[in-house]
């Protein structure tokens, strides 16, 4: 699976993206995006220059599995760990 | 019994003065006028950060900022401790002692030039927090304070030390307070703008810069040495304040034809922010002087007018010149600088 995070807003406007191809049925990926919550994408920009994270995760590339818009008030716990994994995965 | 020295009359004179030989004096008449006028009106107004202690009978109301200054210390929590508040003296904390600088700046520009007593017009109390989260790179208004990130060393230094981004945070709070335009595509892209032009006239009123001397950048000194670029937007020239192996090029328009549309960043409004702000630095310049007289208070007049919340460039645009015809008439130079300056950019004819 490959899993893409884009960051985009905040004061700068400049745009970060990071991306990994993992394992989806490897047990730790697997319980990591069970607990994803997905009614985090809910609310809108809340005051202004904050980040917005887009979370694409795609089995096949033309096909995407799910995305999510998260705004960064609610990117927080898994979804900050999915980042970091994300992050932390050799390509 | 209060005694003022200058008559109340001459005050409002000086106060509407828009000879700019009369700049300051101006601006100090408005202070006092502001200071005055919950005396005359035979009350005080607490400020907020005072509320809980007990305020003495006929204590005047300054018209002067209500400054809190707040350390996340490295956490997401808001807004953290308190570490300075008004007329403390400096902490030796730098992120703590250039936000209050700065908060008295944006203050002092509201103030002194657009006779306004800070972004709520009540003298509404500023706050802002310091060193949130752990390398942040970002600042952000979040409804109520002004939040700044220390940056991550390596591209970002921390966000206080630009003076235009504490002045383009607080003017988020002056637009939520007025206009209220909707962050989403166009709408959004004016409160950039708008953002982008409070900012850049805050430190060019502290720096008694004229639009020609101004660098018309924002957020000068935020990026490492080892970032290739100048700052994180030009207001003048658009798309070309850096240009960078790891964060790639300034990718803000600045026409009409270029205007990139796209569903990141709430419809692109850091992006399109370029195609308003080189219009609005365009008829600074093409007006002269300080920019924070003719062409600021057109685009203030706009932003405290009878302007929709959604609206767009074209209406905006519109609101502008039909701003500076009231201040300064009907086919006046300045009408004609701001008509130019839009047209340049393609948003108007």
């Amino acid at each position: 699976m490959r899993i893409t995070v884009r960051r985009t807003g905040g004061m700068a406007g400049i745009s970060r993206e990071w991306s990994a191809t993992v394992d989806a049925e490897e047990e730790g990926w697997r319980e990591l995006l069970d607990r994803l919550p997905r009614d985090a994408a809910q609310g809108g920009a809340d005051g202004a220059d904050r980040f917005i994270y887009l979370v694409v995760c795609a089995s096949d590339p033309e096909t995407d599995e799910w995305r999510c818009e998260i705004p960064e008030r609610n990117f927080t716990g898994p979804w900050q760990e999915l980042l970091d994994r994300v992050r932390d995965t050799p390509e | 019994m209060p005694c003022s020295v200058v008559p109340p009359y001459l005050l409002a004179r000086l106060a509407t003065a828009e000879d700019p030989r009369y700049a300051v004096a101006a601006g100090a008449a408005r202070r006092a006028l502001l200071i005055d006028e919950p005396l005359r009106r035979g009350r005080c107004e607490t400020p907020a950060s005072a509320q809980g202690a007990p305020t003495a009978p006929g204590v005047r109301a300054a018209a002067g900022p209500h400054r809190t200054i707040y350390d996340a210390r490295g956490e997401t929590e808001l807004p953290g401790e308190v570490v300075r508040q008004e007329n403390e003296a400096p902490t030796g904390d730098v992120a703590v002692d250039e936000a209050y600088e700065g908060l008295g700046q944006t203050h002092r520009l509201l103030l002194d030039v657009y006779g306004r007593a800070s972004i709520d017009g009540r003298n509404m109390r500023l706050d802002a927090v310091v060193h949130y989260g752990v390398r942040y790179d970002n600042a952000f208004w979040d409804g109520s304070r002004m939040v700044f990130g220390d940056g991550d060393g390596e591209v970002f230094d921390r966000f206080t030390r630009s003076l235009s981004v504490i002045g383009h945070e607080l003017a988020h709070g002056l637009t939520q307070f007025t206009a209220g335009l909707i962050y989403e595509g166009q709408s959004g892209a004016l409160s950039e703008h708008v953002s982008d032009v409070i900012g850049s006239l805050v430190e060019q009123y502290a720096r008694g810069e004229m639009a020609a001397e101004a660098s018309w950048l924002i957020g000068e000194g935020l990026f490492t040495p080892l970032v290739e670029g100048r700052a994180l937007r030009s207001m003048l020239e658009p798309g070309s304040a850096y240009d960078d192996d790891v964060i790639g090029k300034d990718p803000q328009p600045a026409h009409m034809r270029d205007y990139i549309r796209t569903t990141d960043d709430n419809g692109g409004v850091h992006l399109n922010s370029g195609i308003p702000n080189r219009a609005f630095a365009l008829t600074a310049l093409a007006l002269g002087g300080p920019a924070w007289e003719r062409a600021g208070h057109i685009w203030y007049d706009t932003l405290t007018g009878p302007l929709s919340p959604t609206s767009d460039f074209v209406a905006f645009a519109e609101a502008t010149t039909d701003a500076a015809a009231r201040r300064f008439g009907a086919g006046s130079e300045e009408e004609r600088a701001v008509r130019s300056g839009w047209s340049e950019v393609g948003v108007l004819p």
